[in-house]
């Protein structure tokens, strides 16, 4: 069968020799395990929150209390202003929190100062602990304005406010949380993002190779022979996927069995996802690859896609963060079905729960890899543009 | 006679272990067309590589117009017009802006630049192409306008590598009608190739090369009068036997023999005197000759008979 | 003279392809738009998370325990900005709610112990029982809503409880304010004296800038590979113009096209998002230049180094991948390991040179910043130099 033979052959260029199968197999699991082993130990780390309490009252100090209630947060007292932006500008903290002095005297008189929060860069910690600052700071206000009711004297307000703060920290009324572990692990997304974004990468370099074969007129020897397009197509697919298929299973290895990163999926569904996300990538490239005829330029522009996909697919941060109008537009991008496949299975879904992520995926190759193999055309030389 | 244009003393050029060129000598007068012959190998391109400035020598010298392509070569290089083996085209870029950038490499501006530009792509037959990509040339285009880029500044020296490879007659013969006007209008020119039969058209005097060393240089008929043996015998014949050619070659004044199945070719001073005595031998062993010719020998049985070798091995 | 010749004539081959417009100028573009928009909802956000489908939260109360404190809750519950948030729904008992939160029909389980109402009445220990779901979102949205109520609860609670203790007399009912009001008690805590703001957002636009510079390296890298493959490097080199004049006069004009994006980048997302660029551009601008360069360099440095283009090309998308994950480009990454191999990247230095810019920071840590970034540079010129000297740009 020709296409198998063509398959074959490409097989054999890309992987046969030695830096073939370092460029293409070694090289690339390596740095993808090892990215998903700090990515792992990356998300089971605290956010680092230096602060600086000016306040020498009991609310400052109750802030405090409550935010360190919060096992993923880790926070440590600084000294000034300074010392924080320092330790934010130098990336040794997430973020900084700073309580003006005279924090407490001022909430019971009815002023509410500020809190300052630092932030280099936007992240999802930033968003939780502004809101979690507003909660603890806004029920503290509530208490004050029901003392202030209550018509008491400066000392005895603060008295009560005092003891009052110190009985919340009791939390007697709180709630009870019984965590079974059914939500997929913390982190996951980044990782297959990362991943993904890899594979896309490689996809780039093999569907690179092709076009050389184009240019180099060495396709067009092919189609001379007693060989059909769409077999010439079909072989170079076949190849790719091939090769694609071996990095995936290398890399699910490497992570699972020697790294022993905890998915939380089986394995061959693991397969199936990333699989289908496989064949869009190489959809992608070789689509791209037809409409641009010069390899280097395909290239590029095939690099230029791999990023805002992924940002917009929700490899970086979550799609749910977004505004509307851009989680529709997730919609059109396989990276997002690929991250929801993950996290249903991983979360304790089953290949049933997965279907329509999968045909979705599925249509898009089909579609992609359609068009790609149309225009892939041996007869042009791919010189231009 | 002329000084020499080109002076090649002494020139040594290796690559690794292998010796390129070998101790090579060569003067090549201004205002002729010298033909530099020989197998692939030979050390035709890396010698054009050290005379053009785009290799270092090893051992020797090359001077060009007086001047040492060691000592000055940004002087020799404005003196010279290189059309490569390969095409060295911007297939990108119009044909026109492709001889328009390496003329103003060569210091051609304003007015002056436009005219020569022009006068370049007239001169191959592509002024009509002008705004064209060369991705959309024939072959034979792609060389005509390889050449069009070497020219344009007028140079005192054009040096052609092959540069009829792998296109058509037609084209092959504008491009050396090209050659002898471009000789007529004052460059001296060096015309590479493997190809004898073009060698032999249009060069005043031809070196050939063998293992990086000039085994024979002259002009044509000089070349032709070096070799003791200036007549090619060809006789088709059946039943050659093995006896036949060894007689043949025991003949004192037969220089070579060779045969193929029902072929023979025998290389001797003069045909006239010797054609008796062939004739002699090929009945004594019953040969039955079906035809015999006398063909004046040709660049390749010279190359043939100094080395043993075809030129197109 | 010749290296603008050269310079001039890679300009405009490169604008001729309309890809390398499209990669250099439309898609860094593309990505601020998508970078702005998404990071403006993080930054400018009211402390809501908006847009999420609602959780379904199974609740399990038993019948009679219909205290106030309930009757509470339900309300709460009831509210318009929760019922966007939650939608509830009654489950008799906690093993058929576990079930259904398994089962994915439900995201989030929450029970009421039968003594609620009265442990809180009585100012005792109560504690609603909360499940969390497989959906790590849903949890968070659930989790606030009813830690929420329930911290509210315990803030009447305690002044109850110490108003009491203290025998003063007890005004107000259990809780007059809502705890879903949405007032901010936070303020962007200014990293730098001076008096514009700072959008944390901005980091991503840095890192992106310094990405799409890295990336014309990659462009240049291509150029000086095509031309030996081309074998338009052997007529160049038998002209008149010396070897290294080829070299440099190509980078230029790939330095050209660099600069003519950072500025359509920086320009644009000024205008579109507002991002402050500082108010430094000569310093700004020599930043800028210096990234540019040592790009350039690297580029030379690969180039001279590889044999063919697709080799090239794939080692220089890996190492600016590379680069731009370790230096926190793509995520914030506070693992102090890719910290410290992030410091050895150009991009670390690029983007603390520009971030210092832009938060005003005082000249002499800015220049600091940028002569470490001159010290790379010069470092790379260094092995480009060598690499050259070594290998040469032949054809």
């Amino acid at each position: 069968m020709h296409s198998l033979t063509i398959a074959l052959n490409m097989v054999r260029r890309i992987i046969g020799t030695r830096k073939g199968i370092i460029t293409f197999i070694i090289l690339p699991c390596v740095v993808v395990t090892a990215t998903i082993a700090l990515m792992g130990q990356n998300s089971n780390a605290k956010v680092n929150i230096p602060y600086v309490n000016q306040d020498t009252g009991p609310a400052g100090q109750h802030i405090i209390e409550e935010l360190s209630r919060n096992d993923n947060y880790e926070l440590k007292p600084l000294n000034g202003e300074e010392e924080l932006r320092d330790a934010i500008l130098d990336k040794k903290g997430t973020l900084g929190i700073l309580i003006p002095s005279g924090f407490s005297e001022q909430l019971l008189q009815g002023n509410v100062q500020d809190i300052r929060m630092y932030e280099l860069m936007a992240g999802e910690a930033g968003i939780m602990i502004k809101m979690n600052m507003n909660s603890i700071v806004g029920r503290m206000v509530r208490t004050t304005e029901r003392l202030s009711v209550m018509n008491l004297d400066t000392g005895v307000q603060f008295d009560v406010f005092s003891k009052s703060l110190q009985e919340v920290s009791k939390h007697l009324i709180a709630s009870q949380k019984t965590d079974y572990n059914l939500y997929a692990k913390n982190g996951l997304t980044n990782v297959t993002g990362f991943t993904i974004m890899f594979m896309m990468g490689l996809v780039t370099s093999i569907v690179r190779m092709i076009l050389d074969d184009r240019r180099n007129k060495t396709m067009a020897r092919i189609y001379s022979a007693p060989v059909r397009s769409y077999q010439i197509a079909m072989g170079h697919m076949m190849g790719s996927f091939f090769v694609g298929i071996l990095q995936i299973s290398i890399i699910l290895i490497l992570s699972r069995w020697v790294l022993g990163y905890e998915y939380n999926i089986p394995f061959l569904t693991h397969f199936l996802i990333l699989g289908s996300f496989m064949l869009v990538a190489m959809g992608i490239a070789s689509t791209v690859a037809g409409l641009v005829r010069n390899p280097n330029n395909a290239s590029m522009l095939n690099n230029m896609i791999i990023t805002p996909t992924c940002m917009i697919g929700g490899c970086f941060w979550p799609i749910s963060f977004m505004p509307d109008y851009m989680q529709k537009a997730a919609n059109f991008v396989p990276q997002k079905w690929v991250i929801e496949s993950v996290e249903r299975i991983a979360s304790g879904g089953q290949l049933t729960d997965i279907w329509l992520p999968l045909s979705i995926l599925g249509l898009m190759a089909v579609i992609l890899l359609a068009i790609g193999s149309v225009i892939l055309r041996p007869s042009d030389t791919g010189v231009g543009v | 006679m002329n000084m020499a244009f080109v002076e090649i003393k002494d020139v040594v050029k290796r690559y690794g272990t292998n010796i390129s060129v070998d101790h090579l000598n060569l003067s090549i007068h201004e205002g002729e067309i010298f033909g530099l012959l020989g197998p692939n190998g030979a050390g035709k391109s890396t010698t054009i590589n050290m005379m053009s400035g785009l290799m270092k020598l090893d051992h020797g010298s090359i001077s060009v117009d007086g001047i040492s392509v060691n000592d000055r070569p940004l002087e020799v290089k404005k003196r010279i017009g290189l059309v490569p083996q390969e095409l060295a085209l911007y297939e990108t870029m119009p044909a026109a802006d492709n001889v328009t950038f390496f003329a103003k490499l060569y210091g051609l501006r304003g007015k002056l630049l436009k005219e020569r530009v022009e006068e370049a792509l007239e001169f191959v037959g592509l002024q009509d192409r002008a705004k064209e990509m060369p991705a959309t040339f024939s072959g034979g285009m792609k060389r005509r306008l390889n050449i069009a880029c070497a020219i344009m500044h007028h140079p005192k020296l054009i040096i052609m590598d092959e540069p009829t490879v792998g296109i058509d007659p037609q084209s092959r013969n504008h491009i050396l009608e090209s050659v002898r006007t471009l000789n007529k209008m004052g460059s001296t020119i060096i015309y590479t190739s493997h190809y004898m039969e073009e060698v032999a058209a249009i060069s005043d005097r031809v070196a050939i090369m063998d293992q990086g060393h000039v085994i024979a240089c002259g002009t044509q008929q000089e070349l032709r009068e070096r070799v003791a043996s200036t007549e090619k015998i060809v006789i088709k014949a059946t039943q050659i036997t093995e006896a036949v050619i060894d007689e043949l070659e025991l003949h004192p004044r037969i220089s070579r023999v060779s045969s193929n199945e029902d072929v023979i070719e025998l290389y001797v001073a003069s045909s006239q005197q010797e054609l008796q005595d062939i004739l002699f031998i090929c009945a004594k062993h019953n040969v039955i000759l079906q035809s015999l010719a006398c063909e004046e020998p040709d660049l390749e049985s010279l190359f043939l008979n100094l080395t043993g070798r075809k030129l197109r091995d | 003279m010749n290296v603008w010749m050269i310079a001039w004539f890679e300009l405009r081959r490169m604008f001729r392809a309309r890809t390398v417009l499209i990669n250099l100028f439309v898609l860094p573009l593309l990505l601020i738009f998508i970078l702005g928009t998404a990071l403006s909802t993080f930054f400018n956000a009211d402390d809501k998370i908006h847009d999420l489908d609602p959780v379904k939260v199974a609740m399990v109360e038993s019948v009679g325990n219909k205290g106030a404190v309930s009757s509470q809750l339900n309300t709460y519950l009831q509210s318009p900005d929760i019922v966007k948030m939650i939608i509830m729904q009654d489950v008799p008992t906690t093993e058929e709610a576990e079930k259904l939160l398994r089962s994915q029909k439900v995201d989030y389980v929450v029970t009421v112990p039968v003594d609620f109402d009265h442990q809180v009445m009585t100012g005792k220990e109560a504690k609603l029982e909360l499940m969390l779901g497989s959906n790590r979102t849903a949890n968070m949205v659930a989790g606030t809503v009813f830690d929420s109520f329930l911290d509210e609860i315990n803030h009447g609670q305690s002044v109850a409880i110490v108003v009491g203790s203290m025998g003063l007399k007890q005004e107000v009912a259990v809780s007059s304010g809502s705890p879903s009001d949405a007032h901010s008690y936070v303020s962007v805590g200014k990293l730098n004296d001076a008096a514009t703001s700072y959008s944390a957002a901005q980091y991503f636009a840095v890192a992106m800038l310094i990405m799409f510079l890295l990336y014309s390296g990659g462009t240049a890298s291509d150029s000086l590979l095509n031309e030996r493959e081309n074998h338009t490097l052997y007529r160049l080199q038998s002209m008149p113009i010396s070897h290294i004049q080829i070299l440099v006069g190509k980078m230029i004009g790939s330095s050209i096209v660099a600069i003519a994006q950072t500025l359509v980048i920086i320009t644009v997302s000024y205008v579109l998002y507002g991002t402050n660029w500082g108010q430094q551009p000569v310093l700004l601008a020599v930043t800028c230049m210096l990234l540019i360069f040592a790009s350039m360099m690297i580029a030379a440095i690969v180039s001279l180094m590889s044999k063919s283009s697709s080799g090239a090309s794939n080692f220089m998308q890996v190492l600016i991948v590379a680069m731009t994950f370790f230096s926190g480009g793509f995520l914030p990454i506070p693992v102090g390991f890719i910290q410290n191999i992030g410091e050895f990247t150009l991009n670390h230095w690029g983007m603390k040179s520009i971030l210092q810019i832009m938060l005003h920071g005082n000249i002499s840590e800015i220049i600091s910043s940028i002569g470490m970034l001159a010290g790379i540079c010069a470092a790379l010129l260094a092995v480009t130099a060598i690499v050259y000297r070594k290998v040469g740009y032949h054809a």
